[in-house]
């Protein structure tokens, strides 16, 4: 579903955010992507919605190589990925229901279509009581629920998750886990960008470690933490 | 592209509007101002060429006979004229021919009612000399014939009227111009602060995959949208304001010939200011989307 070949991202200010990366991600698969930071977690996320591009090397997402898709294309790789950020990036100036609503009016979706597919999406995250409310009324963990719930309603096969529970409560972030799991099992790709070790180590998935820009540990099952061996 | 994509857009478009009430009110202002100069320039010209064309050709003089001559003097002298030398053409204007002509071009301004059924005006004819410089001489010349009252050598005036007619549309047109180019570059700041004011949205939009085109359309709608409202309400201002002055001057001057404030004049004026206006409005934005809408 994902594949990264050989590939190394060096910013404009000269700083090495990875390097030689060779990694693939399965169809439907689970991804924890975990290791100190500033050490390229971000960059590789950002690298399969094309916000960056390689310096070296190819990036595959379904099968076709996006470092040589055309700008006006982007649009369409990016409907078939859900991104879910740290910060929510929610619209404060509209209710849950109409900023899960705008990813799809954006992209020209018919109303009747975007009644539908919302009230599922929303429904979904366990937010089907707080359709109305805005953001400034949610707790976090509610509020992180509505950014997943823009992010899968175009039921995108690929979800991002860049720092999902970095603003939340140990126990807003197990939820927050368990909904990624559950959307998970309905047969989405998610690849999760993390140095949360609870929530890494409550799901048992895959989980790749990077440092300095490599890929240090890879490991099915595995967890993170101190009480984790680096090699297994 | 659905109908009800471009509601959506709208609205969006209607939201920045809203939220940048102050500069947006800014951007309309002066926008209307530069069109109102522009469309008071035009109104003014026009009125001043129509003034020109009253007042002769360059080669043509003016001769009114006194009231009390009659058919056959008058015909008499109109032969004496043209045989004089310098002269090249001497046309009559039969009083009964220029009262009704004066009436059209003050196309039903002036009731002919109002003057009790007496015909005010004299007999003239529209005297032509082949030479400019012998204009003068046959001025003073036709002057001294029994039965002439006044001869209205009008070549100096129609030509001081020309200079001062093209100074003032050269001088307003540019004052126009430069308004227009503040207009764009207000329209532009606007466009630009609803950008910023929208970071957060457009971020989010090219994050869920809106095309570039419809991520940049709602700000180039906004600035089209300050074009159109600037040119209604310059027009507006124009109708009433040239209604009001054209019966202030046509009070002072009642037999003055204008342009009146009729449909058929301000339906041109329409046309090129709600073209000029959202042309306007599009050519700010546009500038400020390619420059600071990084799509
Ligand atoms: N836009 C940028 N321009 C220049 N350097 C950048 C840029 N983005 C990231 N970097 C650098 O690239 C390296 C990797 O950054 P990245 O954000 O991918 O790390 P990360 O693993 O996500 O870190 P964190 O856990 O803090 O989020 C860092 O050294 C960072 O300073
Ligand atoms: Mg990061």
């Amino acid at each position: 579903m994902i594949e990264f070949r050989d590939v190394s991202v060096v910013y404009a200010n000269g700083a090495r955010a990875l390097n030689h990366i060779n990694l693939a991600i399965g169809k439907g698969e689970f991804v924890f992507l975990v290791g100190p930071t500033g050490t390229g977690k971000s960059t590789l996320l950002k690298l399969v919605y094309r916000e960056v591009l390689p310096t070296e090397g190819t990036v595959c997402v379904g099968g076709q190589d996006i470092t040589r898709l055309p700008g006006q294309r982007v649009p369409f790789l990016r409907r078939r990925i859900g991104v879910v950020f740290q910060d929510f990036r929610l619209l404060p100036q509209k209710t849950v229901y109409e900023n899960v609503a705008y990813a799809l009016h954006v992209i020209g979706t018919p109303y009747r279509e975007i009644r539908k597919r919302v009230g599922a999406a929303v429904e979904m995250v366990g937010l089907g009581r707080k359709m109305d409310a805005f953001p400034g009324q949610l707790s976090g963990g509610e509020q992180q629920r509505a950014s997943i719930a823009r992010a899968i309603v175009n039921n995108p096969p690929i979800l991002l998750a860049d720092e999902p529970t970095g603003n939340l409560d140990p126990e807003m972030s197990q939820g927050i886990a368990q909904l990624l799991n559950d959307i998970h099992i309905r047969g989405t790709t998610v690849v999760v960008a993390s140095h949360d070790a609870a929530v890494v180590n409550a799901l048992r998935k895959r989980v790749v470690v990077l440092q300095h820009g490599e890929i240090i540990r890879d490991a099915t099952g595995g967890g993170y933490g101190p009480d984790e061996p680096e090699i297994p | 592209m659905s109908l009800r994509y471009l509601d959506f857009l709208l609205q969006e478009t209607f939201t920045g509007i809203r939220r940048n009430l102050f500069m947006s009110m800014a951007a309309v202002t002066t926008i209307a101002a530069s069109l109102l100069l522009l469309g008071a320039v035009r109104l003014l010209t026009a009125n001043l060429n129509i003034l020109a064309a009253s007042l002769g050709s360059r080669f043509e003089m003016q001769v009114f006979l006194r009231t009390d001559v009659g058919r056959e003097e008058r015909d008499s002298l109109g032969r004496q004229v043209s045989g004089l030398p310098g002269v090249s053409g001497c046309r009559l204007v039969p009083k009964e021919e220029a009262l009704p002509d004066l009436c059209r071009r003050l196309d039903g301004t002036v009731d002919l009612d109002d003057l009790g059924g007496v015909n005010p005006l004299p007999d003239s004819f529209i005297v032509r000399v082949s030479d400019l410089k012998e204009m003068s001489a046959v001025a003073a010349r036709i002057g001294r014939l029994s039965g002439v009252d006044e001869v209205k050598d009008t070549h100096q005036a129609a030509e001081t009227w020309a200079a001062v007619t093209r100074a003032i549309q050269m001088g307003g047109t540019a004052a126009a111009a430069l308004l227009v180019i503040a207009a764009a570059v207000i329209v532009s700041n606007t466009i630009r602060l609803t950008v910023y004011a929208r970071r957060l949205e457009i971020g989010i939009m090219q994050l869920v995959g809106a095309t570039s085109g419809s991520i940049r359309l709602p700000f180039l709608l906004e600035g089209m949208f300050h074009g159109f409202t600037g040119a209604v309400v310059a027009l507006a201002a124009l109708v009433a304001g040239y209604g009001y002055l054209h019966d202030g001057a046509r009070h002072l001057v009642p037999l003055m010939e204008l342009l009146p404030p009729t449909g058929s004049v301000f339906r041109a004026q329409l046309g090129a200011l709600l073209a000029v206006g959202p042309a306007l409005g599009l050519a700010g934005s546009y500038f400020s989307v390619r420059r600071y809408l990084h799509v």
